[in-house]
């Protein structure tokens, strides 16, 4: 190794921490000020510099000039507009409600560059670098003139930041709009307005770090676009999203060590395995790490005072009359359907096994995590890894046993993390899982894995009916721990840490039971889907990439109702019925490829989920007490049953009338006795 | 021997002292009160001795048995119990469901059954009425009762409340300082942190008096009620009845 090797190495890699730190002190600057973390930044980044690429490249607007209009204009246009439809609503909502707002935001950023910028666009998408492949030469040294540009960028945002943020006041605003809104307010400067201008600003630094570090791409990709910002993750945890001086330094050793890594691995003669799976995922390693170490807090009095979403309780007999609906119309409409929508509606009840499993895990326990999809994808591979391709129903318990023991063991080093910081985390768990396990398989990586069936099993409608039952078993085992001493300890957990460990509840075995669980029933949920399909893989167990990621699951999962199990089936039918109605309907495509997110976005309003506020506006409208409404209407039944297949929702469009969303979840039987029905 | 003795603890926040050699005891079967002007380390006396908060230096014992090094839950099973004085109910639950998830957690071979024993609880706490409403639906007052009762259900040693008597009613004031002389008379050792002094004066054995996160001085009721430091410490509040 020749030092001037060295010194390149090291000048690529601070090029390279330049654009993670300019993307993180983006996510810095808005979270700082509305105390809400945007997993959109990546999309938003993505967003802009296809802006960027279609003025420039498509529409052969001078690259200046393009520059200003992407960067000056769109970026902080974006910014201001997502401030004010989505983030303004959120004050005092709770953690999930924060997170998955923006989830969806990013779900349904991506459906909207899709629509713009895909299928067969010409010419094909791709960032020239800035000055071309000029490079600049001295002393043995030779650096792209891009990198030249991405360097000086990282130190003008840096100093421009700090005099914004110092100097300005607009900077002392911010900086008391974090302290207390209120009184920041009550001091004569506009909190709506202070947080408009640090989401303009963290769009704009979003904007700037898509341009910067899409050239590098080849050709662009909005997922992995969207991802290459999410990287910077780690860089604003090192500043625990509060120093943005720290988040440079964050910025600087995740940039240093990949390039360190890249000049070590120019002096091997083959390069492991291991050894690129590494470098590949460093970023998300170094998420994970940072989040672990990172001093937290411990368990304590909560300080803010959140709302409590309700969890429903119902009768026996609503339970077990739901089921019997749930697989009576499971078995008639699939009778009434052929192809591709016999397929749908069976991708849709596998995937509801899968949301099943966040009632107990988030719905209940209030733990948040962005794996499930993971560990469905990791159930179906190691059980298909331990059965083989013929069928057998052992998978089912092999992908149970094996997917909650991973899940345990992914929640004992996340103990101590809530919130956010656990969603984090089992975020990046699952990028390192699908770029190293799903992606190191050649079968399962292509999506070509052969699932096979029991012979008893092997037509659809037996198959669908199997699955059907599996999900009514689970749900019903749910709601049998929703009533038992376990599901009060989940809820007394949620409701405040603190005081259950002051009763003698065991945190730490309570969270990896509950984890263990529901890795559990996620990975049957992804076994069974891998044998619905006949061929699985990545894609289908994908965070952003593929048809219905693992974001999409969790943000539907939350629109049905995070804590009630028939929201999983509604969560999972529309999810499934969304690109299905696109496809069917092509003029409907493009709004079906947006919409997934934007309905998450409607949960600022309505943080219980869509069966709850149906239930409750059932309830609002035949009057009485909520048990008599609910007792009153069992006639209402016979109605569900034609309203319950996905082909309900295919006739009467993405929208279900309310008539329809009322009989809906009355028949679902989540209209039962509520804690929250205060006499 | 005391139940619950704590021998000089010491807590640092950063550079700050919150806790500076507190030394005190508390006797099965009596009521104690601990008492100081706000900041005065009272509710970190209490996080301490359920290891929310962990101590620079000094150890917690109970019935002789040093706690120090377990955890809040191992605590919890060895008897000790807490209010909280920023109410920590469990919010999205039922009155009743907030006491049987304490009682299941304490179930013995030999102990009563959760489900009866919540009630009598319920009952005994006069929260009957209210056994099936949500718990952050309730007034101050009531949600306070709720937490003792949650400590209760625990079927603790030692009882640690918070300013119980805060947003309580006269009468229900009243039925707290009996409720307490009943449950000392049982042989429950109680550590009360409260701001109504005559309360504290009327039903405390021993008083303990904290300023600045030291024990200023320590007593039975009349000793402290003529203690002029502790009239210092308090700006004059205890003449005017606090």
């Amino acid at each position: 190794m020749h030092l001037a090797q060295i010194i390149q190495f090291t000048i690529l890699g601070l090029a390279t921490a330049g654009i993670y730190a300019v993307a993180a002190s983006g996510l810095v600057v808005t979270y700082q000020t509305s105390g809400i973390f945007n997993f959109a930044h990546g999309a938003m980044g993505m967003i802009i510099a296809y802006v960027y690429w279609d003025l420039r490249v498509r529409r052969h607007v001078p690259g200046p000039l393009a520059l200003v209009i992407a960067l000056f204009v769109v970026a902080p246009l974006l910014g201001a507009l997502v401030e004010r439809l989505l983030m303004r609503h959120l004050a005092g909502s709770s953690v999930i409600t924060r997170i998955v707002i923006t989830i969806g935001l990013l779900v349904g950023l991506l459906g909207v560059a899709q629509v713009l910028w895909s299928g067969n666009i010409t010419p094909v998408p791709k960032l020239p670098r800035f000055f071309g492949d000029n490079v600049l030469r001295f002393s043995g040294v030779s650096l792209p003139w891009h990198q030249v540009v991405v360097l000086v960028c990282a130190v003008l945002v840096a100093i421009g930041l700090r005099i914004i943020l110092k100097k300005s006041r607009l900077g002392v605003a911010m900086r008391a709009v974090v302290d207390d809104r209120d009184l920041a307010g009550l001091n004569g400067c506009n909190p709506a307005r202070t947080s408009m201008a640090s989401w303009m600003l963290g769009s704009f630094l979003a904007g700037l770090a898509g341009i910067l570090i899409a050239p590098s791409l080849g050709n662009l990709d909005q997922a992995t676009l969207t991802l290459l910002v999410i990287n910077a993750f780690a860089a604003a945890m090192v500043g625990r999203l509060r120093s943005l001086p720290l988040t440079f330094l964050g910025a600087v050793i995740l940039g240093l060590a990949s390039s360190y890594m890249d000049l070590i691995g120019s002096h091997m003669t083959t390069i492991p395995t291991w050894y690129s799976d590494v470098r590949g995922s460093l970023p998300t390693i170094l998420l994970f790490g940072v989040l672990i170490f990172i001093p937290q807090d411990r368990v304590r009095v909560s300080a803010a005072v959140e709302r409590l979403g309700r969890i429903p309780r119902p009768s026996v007999a609503k339970a077990l009359t739901a089921s019997a609906v749930v697989l009576v119309v499971v078995v008639i409409v699939s009778s009434l359907l052929t192809g591709a929508n016999l397929r749908a509606l069976g991708l849709a009840v596998a995937l509801a096994i899968v949301m099943l499993s966040y009632v107990p895990l988030t719905g209940y326990a209030g733990q948040i995590s962005l794996a499930q999809l993971t560990f469905a994808g990791l159930g179906a591979y190691i059980a298909v890894r331990v059965v083989g391709p013929n069928g057998s129903l052992l998978g089912l318990v092999v992908a149970f046993v094996a997917a909650a023991i991973i899940g345990a063991l992914v929640a004992l080093p996340a103990l101590r993390l809530r919130g956010l910081y656990l969603a984090l985390a089992t975020m990046a768990f699952a990028l390192v899982v699908e770029n190293v396990v799903f992606a190191g398989d050649a079968p399962f990586s292509s999506d070509s894995r052969p699932f096979g069936r029991p012979t008893f099993l092997a037509g659809q409608h037996a198959y669908l009916l199997f699955m059907t039952a599996i999900f009514v078993a689970f749900g019903l085992g749910v709601f049998a721990l929703r009533r038992s001493a376990f599901g009060r300890r989940l809820q007394a957990m949620k409701d405040s840490p603190a005081a259950s460990a002051t009763i003698g509840m065991n945190l730490v075995a309570t969270k990896l039971a509950v984890f263990a669980l529901s890795a559990g029933i996620a990975g049957v949920g992804g076994y069974l889907l891998g044998c619905w399909k006949g061929q699985a893989g990545q894609s289908d167990f994908s965070l952003i990439n593929g048809a219905l990621p693992g974001l999409a699951v969790l943000l539907l999962t939350v629109v049905g109702g995070i804590a009630v199990i028939s929201g999983a089936f509604v969560g999972a039918m529309f999810l499934v019925a969304m690109p299905r109605l696109g496809e069917m309907v092509p003029s409907l495509n493009n709004i079906m490829m947006i919409l997934p997110g934007f309905v998450g976005v409607t949960l600022a309003r309505n943080p219980d989920g869509a069966v709850m506020q149906v239930v409750d506006r059932f309830r609002e409208r035949f009057g009485g007490s909520a048990t008599e409404a609910v007792g009153d209407a069992p006639s209402d039944d016979g109605a569900t049953v034609e309203v319950l297949g996905p082909e309900a929702f295919v006739i009467a469009g993405a929208a279900p009338s309310r008539a329809q969303l009322d009989a809906l979840g009355d028949g679902l039987g989540v209209t039962g006795e509520q804690c929250g029905a205060v006499a | 021997m005391p139940l619950l003795d704590v021998s000089d603890v010491t807590v640092h926040f950063g550079g700050n002292i919150a806790l500076d050699s507190v030394a005190l005891s508390v006797e099965a079967g009596s009521v104690t009160g601990l008492i100081g002007p706000n900041g005065a380390g009272k509710t970190t006396t209490f996080n301490v001795i359920t290891g929310l908060q962990p101590v620079t230096s000094g150890s917690v014992r109970l019935a002789g048995e040093d706690m120090s090094r377990l955890s809040p839950y191992k605590r919890a099973r060895a008897g000790i119990a807490r209010t909280f004085q920023r109410l920590e109910s469990f919010g999205s639950m039922t009155v009743r469901e907030n006491v049987l998830v304490a009682a299941e957690l304490r179930r013995g071979r030999n102990g009563p059954r959760p489900g009866p024993f919540a009630d009598a609880l319920l009952e005994r706490l006069s929260l009957t009425d209210v056994a099936g409403v949500r718990a952050d639906g309730l007034p101050t007052g009531r949600a306070r009762l709720v937490e003792i009762a949650r400590a209760l259900a625990t079927r603790p040693k030692l009882l640690l409340l918070d300013e119980p008597a805060s947003g309580l009613s006269d009468g229900e004031s009243e039925s707290l300082a009996e409720l307490l002389t009943e449950l000392a008379e049982g042989g429950l050792a109680i550590l009360i942190v409260e701001h109504d002094v005559p309360l504290v004066m009327r039903v405390c054995h021993q008083i303990f008096v904290l300023a600045f996160g030291a024990i200023l001085t320590s007593g039975s009721a009349a000793e402290i009620q003529a203690d002029t430091r502790v009239q210092e410490a308090y700006l004059g509040t205890i003449e005017g009845g606090g």
